[in-house]
């Protein structure tokens, strides 16, 4: 062979080999629909938001992408992060903070989310948009719309409402009826106590490891998570009254599985679908859990009914996050891309099964919404049930986090020094006052930046 | 220089240097460039999701010694590590030695033990969590039986969480360490051990001036390579535990990946990191030092 040639080849082999380790970005890139519609591509503005690989496939989130695609013909591909959850913004934040271009859009699950985004100047303000095509953002969606220091960067498209769900044969089976309408969190410690069965293996109750389970009562108060001059608000008795009460229910009442037992046991965050457990206290986004027969089957039926609240009457609150979607501030095509947040916020709901985040629909709105959902689940629930379990009740609504400065590590710091106090190797006063000085600590960290 | 221009003269010298390219490149770009790209953002104030690169001198480091949760997770490394190396090089070396051993079953033997080297992580995690559940694993159940009536929590409880995973990445590692043993036993030429006896050298004597110095080159190599892999493990204590309960099994490798990942302090991650690296690299300094006076070549 020619010298020359054996050069060129070897040469070109070589930029072939740097060439594919630099298209990693490319091949997860999948069209939401398969093969996307060539006419309508190259005509059309294609948009491109972050999803994990379960939203990815989750028919009722295809269902909105394409009623959004037929209606306003904008293309909306997918960026799937494998992962899930708040795992996927690992890879998120640093494709933010590299002034990544290709992703126009951001979904933002949880509030600390949205801080954190708002607040590092990577979601793009929406203020103008809102103004140049005169959008009620406002009175669309009311108290549930977020600002920071008066700029709008996200439009809120669920919120997600906490409730109790409950396996109904678990209360056959104890001749315990079903709860319904306001109660408070003793007689679910009692209605718990009656279902709970160790010789067969059942819990009257599950809760899971997030953090806001350590403090889930003092949210119902709405206690804040900062004092007035910006510092922890750990020292507030009631986050001590509220972690001893998340305690009791494992280690003393015995009602459902220990910190150490949920831990060690690596209890799973959807074990309430293995049907060992009498009520789950969780937000509604789990009534989804319940439409996946081929992942959970079940030979029970649930119920669900409104969250207890503290027996003295002074945290009548159902807790709660909003959930929603903003634009990456270095998107080429923000029209476009707020074309996609306002159809989603407004739409999702007719969807997916998630509560809107709006205020102005009407009570029949509301009525005609649950009716598709209990459709879908065969009439397994009533109408009226959801209705009473997240609307027509006597319940406000609180933030189940706590959101602000240094919210991540605050966090962090929750969940490590509660486990402490939860497997019995530190005192309550010892751990709420590590809490605060750590907190206290990292706020600081935090603001001297 | 210009000998090396000389040598590229050669046909054979310049096919050699572009079949060597392509690590070379691979290795600049994945290996060297980061590592001075680490080094160059641990002095800057890169501490939020923006990008940004003030030169703040040595600000990262000083913080790390006010930081108990980073200093404690430099411990649990160095504790951790404690457990883990002589476990591995001790229980290898006797699982070596046995089989070097004429013995039926023994292809069987040394293929099983591969077994759990090539298993995945979190199968792994999974497994020993079932074992070692405190409730009704079968571990306790057993200690349960012979009488012992507070058996220990495993990786449930603060002081047992991280000597129980060193022990399960023992178990998880020792395949490797074995195979490369059991290398260095056949190696040892069997009239050593015939000369030996004829002295009237035991057992445990001739393993002792025998065996040991035969394969301290090798031994000194695992010891080497463990180390370093103890102080970087992350996977395992990540799947088992987490860093829990409260910060008792959280390691550096794992503080570090927090810190970068969860809270996005990527410069303050970076000079823990620069720290890890010239604590290995004391470390490793020592031991080759070291190494004269119990490593025969």
């Amino acid at each position: 062979m020619n010298r020359r040639l054996k050069l060129v080849l070897v040469v070109s082999m070589l930029i072939s080999l740097l060439a594919g380790c630099g298209s990693g970005g490319a091949t997860d890139t999948n069209s939401a629909e398969g093969t996307p519609n060539s006419s309508e591509s190259t005509t059309s503005t294609t948009l491109r938001i972050y999803v994990d690989g379960n939203r990815a496939k989750d028919s009722n989130f295809l269902s909105v992408v394409e009623a959004f695609k037929k209606d306003t013909g904008i293309n909306l591909e997918f960026n799937i992060v494998p992962g899930d959850g708040v795992e996927i913004y690992k890879k998120i934040d640093i494709e933010l903070g590299a002034g990544d271009k290709s992703t126009d859009l951001i979904l933002l699950t949880n509030p600390i989310l949205l801080d954190k985004y708002a607040k590092s100047g990577s979601l793009l303000p929406l203020n103008d948009l809102i103004s140049t095509e005169k959008y009620d953002a406002k009175g669309i969606f009311g108290e549930y719309l977020n600002e920071y220091d008066g700029n709008i960067y996200s439009l809120p498209f669920a919120v997600n409402k906490w409730a109790v769900y409950y396996n109904k044969k678990i209360f056959d089976d104890a001749n315990v009826p079903y709860p319904s309408g306001a109660w408070t969190w003793d007689q679910y410690i009692e209605t718990a106590k009656k279902l709970t069965d160790k010789d067969k293996g059942i819990y009257g109750s599950y809760m899971l490891d997030y953090d806001n389970y350590m403090y889930l009562t003092t949210r119902q108060k709405e206690v804040s998570g900062y004092k007035e001059d910006g510092s922890s608000n750990y020292d507030n008795p009631m986050f001590k009254d509220s972690l001893q009460f998340f305690g009791d229910l494992g280690n003393k009442h015995k009602i459902q599985p220990s910190w150490l037992e949920f831990k060690t046991k690596k209890l799973a965050w959807d074990g309430f679908m293995t049907g060992k457990y009498g009520m789950h206290v969780i937000g509604s986004w789990y009534t989804n859990m319940f439409l996946d027969k081929e992942a959970y089957p079940r030979d029970w039926k649930f119920g669900m009914t409104e969250l207890p609240t503290p027996a003295d009457g002074t945290g009548n609150n159902n807790i709660g996050i909003v959930q929603g979607l903003g634009i990456n501030v270095n998107t080429k095509n923000p029209k476009e891309a707020f074309e996609f947040v306002k159809y989603y916020a407004e739409n999702d709901y007719k969807y997916s099964g998630n509560l809107p985040a709006q205020v102005k629909l009407s009570a029949e709105d509301i009525k005609g919404m649950f009716q598709t959902l209990v459709d879908k689940l065969d009439g397994e629930i009533t109408v009226d049930d959801i209705n009473k379990a997240m609307y027509d009740n006597n319940l406000g609504f609180s933030d189940e986090k706590i959101v602000g400065t240094a919210a991540s590590e605050y966090s962090s710091i929750i969940l490590q020094e509660s486990e402490l106090y939860l497997i019995g190797e530190k005192s309550l006063d010892d751990t709420v006052k590590s809490i605060k000085e750590r907190a206290d600590q990292a706020i600081k960290d935090q603001t001297s930046k | 220089m210009r000998s090396l221009r000389a040598m590229l003269r050669t046909d054979e010298a310049r096919a050699g240097l572009l079949f060597v390219l392509p690590f070379f490149i691979g290795f600049l770009t994945f290996n060297i460039f980061p590592l001075i790209y680490a080094i160059f953002i641990s002095f800057v104030d890169y501490n939020t999701l923006k990008p940004s690169f003030n030169f703040i001198g040595f600000d990262n480091f000083v913080r790390i010694f006010h930081d108990h949760i980073a200093l404690s997770a430099y411990v649990k490394s160095f504790i951790y590590t404690l457990v883990y190396v002589p476990g591995v090089i001790i229980l290898s070396f006797l699982l070596a030695s046995l089989l070097n051993r004429k013995f039926y079953f023994r292809p069987v033997s040394r293929t099983m033990i591969l077994v759990p080297y090539v298993a995945n992580v979190i199968a792994i995690a999974m497994v020993w969590s079932i074992i070692l559940d405190p409730y009704d694993g079968p571990v306790n159940a057993l200690l349960n039986l012979v009488g012992i009536d507070n058996p220990p929590l495993w990786l449930g409880g603060v002081s047992t969480s991280l000597p129980t995973i060193a022990l399960i990445n023992v178990w998880q590692n020792i395949a490797f360490q074995t195979i490369v043993f059991l290398a260095a036993l056949q190696g040892v030429p069997k009239d050593l051990y015939e000369a030996a006896e004829l002295d009237g050298a035991g057992r445990w004597r001739r393993i002792k001036h025998v065996t040991i110095p035969m394969v301290s080159p090798t031994t000194f190599f695992l010891i080497i390579t463990s180390i370093i892999n103890s102080f970087q493990n992350y996977a395992s204590v990540r799947s088992l535990t987490n860093g829990g309960p409260g910060v008792s099994s959280r390691v550096i490798s794992l503080n570090i990946y927090e810190e970068a990942f969860t809270y996005n302090r990527y410069s303050y991650a970076a000079a823990q990191a620069i720290i890890l690296f010239v604590i290995i690299l004391i470390i490793t300094i020592i031991q080759w030092k070291g190494q004269k006076k119990w490593v025969h070549y």
